[in-house]
């Protein structure tokens, strides 16, 4: 079986255009949180977002057409631009490609909606082929020339780490020598961000994970790809290999749309862990799916003391969310990214706005006062609006 | 019911700038005289350019029009004779 290992990360993010701002700021826990004020007309709504600044695609984003695609496709585009471009790799020297996506182009679906039902009553001609769920995917083969295999996979906030399992699976099957994944959300319209208000999860202060006032999900936006690359392949044409994928959990809940499961969890890291032939003492960092619910952070700690028992308390976690917000389909991307960016600075990526911790968290969460350490191995969690659960697997070259 | 002039020199500029629009990349020296298929534009992107020019002046243009179309002047002189007419 092919080894899989990561030769390149293109990324576009709240914190930052590229892979080493974002890794300053992601370990010295800089904020991408800022309050947002959206409009409707005369109807205002106001949240905080983590949302990309300084981003115009009309500059960033030369000989591609733009005005065709979606600002996720935008985003797409250009982290798989920068993505590629550190891999060394050329598009034709690349397999296949998989995105994960957790909707179709929101912007794009709110302003053909508003002519279809209140303006003139006509869709353009190009709303559907903007909209639709697989417009990053096929725009990043175009514009890179990718030829092989290319689709996306849609399972909400899990979708990032599907389509880098999906990528990994080609390669250690032997199928692919060189996949580019990752995923691209870009969800923060008033449309959007009122549906989600809907359910009452959304913090109207900011995100704070594992603490005792906790008010819920920030929502961002981003993109985040990797160059997927079988080890023998990377190492014979001299790539850098930035980290290995050693393995990676998958399950389903099969309990509920929405609430999270502790044994759905549980198997999930059980399976990323024993894919890895890991034990508990070999994970050195834990990044969690750490939304800020109390729900999603109760149900992780009983899963994480589930798997390793009592030694569970040693393993150093943190919720970059508080930093970069949830970026739904893209957030295994962006805290993939934060992993590997302990791995390769040496520093925990901190918990942010943890005033006070709650009392039912027995974790070893990391707050801002984080020490160095010598990351080799990490689990990095994402789990889904229905019950799809997923954690990678990584560590340090040799 | 209004009557709509507008010149077609600006119907022109406004037909270009929509080709530099939804062009991957600018096509050098873009004339009237230029062929469409030489412009790096799908077919779905003209039809979003004259959706564009309908929605703007409010005008309905014919499909069998759009699909005479060969030239960039086809398009200005499609769209001139549209809005210009009753």
């Amino acid at each position: 079986m092919g080894r899989v290992v990561i030769t390149g990360i293109g990324l576009i993010t709240p914190l930052g255009h590229s892979w080493d701002d974002f890794g300053v700021r992601i370990i010295n826990g800089d904020s991408g949180i800022k309050p947002t004020q959206l409009t409707d007309g005369d109807r205002e709504f106001n949240i905080p977002t983590a949302r990309i600044e300084d981003f115009d695609p009309e500059e960033e984003l030369p000989n591609c057409k733009v005005a065709s695609l979606g600002r996720n496709s935008h985003l797409s585009v250009f982290a798989a631009r920068n993505a590629l471009a550190m891999s060394g790799l050329e598009g034709g020297d690349v397999s296949g490609l998989v995105v994960g996506v957790s909707s179709p182009s929101n912007e794009v679906l709110d302003d053909g909606y508003r002519r279809l039902f209140s303006g003139s009553g006509r869709a353009s001609p190009i709303f559907i082929p903007k909209a639709m769920t697989n417009a990053p995917v096929s725009a990043v083969s175009i514009d890179l020339g990718i030829t092989g295999f290319s689709y996306s996979v849609a399972s909400a906030c899990s979708s990032a780490n599907h389509a880098i399992i999906n990528a990994a699976l080609y390669i250690q099957s032997g199928h692919a020598k060189t996949v580019l994944c990752g995923a691209s959300d870009a969800g923060l319209t008033f449309s959007n961000l009122n549906a989600w208000n809907g359910m009452r999860v959304l913090a109207q202060d900011t995100c704070r994970p594992f603490c005792k006032t906790r008010s819920g999900i920030v929502l961002g936006e981003g993109a985040v790809f990797f160059m997927l690359e079988d080890q023998q392949h990377a190492e014979k044409r001299g790539a850098r290999i930035l980290a290995v994928l050693d393995g990676w959990g998958q399950s389903s809940d099969s309990f509920s749309m929405t609430t999270p499961h502790v044994e759905g969890i549980e198997r999930a890291i059980f399976g990323a862990v024993e894919s890895a032939n890991w034990t508990s003492e070999k994970v050195d960092y834990f990044n969690s799916h750490g939304t800020g619910t109390p729900l999603n952070d109760l149900a992780e700690n009983d899963a994480l003391f589930g798997v390793f028992g009592k030694p569970a308390d040693k393993i150093l976690v943190s919720s970059t969310k508080s930093v970069h917000g949830h970026l739904l389909g893209a957030s295994g991307g962006i805290e993939l990214a934060a992993t590997l960016a302990a791995i390769t600075r040496h520093k925990i990526p901190p918990t942010m706005n943890m005033v006070e911790k709650d009392d039912r968290i027995n974790l070893s969460v990391v707050s801002e006062n984080a020490e160095n350490e010598h990351v080799k191995r990490a689990l990095s969690a994402s789990y889904a609006f229905g019950g799809h659960n997923t954690v990678l697997a990584v560590s340090a070259p040799m | 019911m209004v009557e709509i002039m507008v010149s077609r020199e600006d119907i022109k500029l406004e037909v270009l700038g929509l080709i530099n629009k939804y062009s991957r990349t600018p096509y050098p020296n873009l004339g009237e005289e230029t062929p469409i298929q030489e412009i790096e534009i799908d077919s779905i992107d003209l039809m979003e350019i004259m959706f564009h020019i309908e929605e703007k002046y409010g005008v309905g243009i014919d499909d069998n029009d759009i699909s005479d179309i060969s030239i960039v002047k086809d398009v200005v002189d499609i769209s001139s004779r549209y809005l210009n007419s009753e």
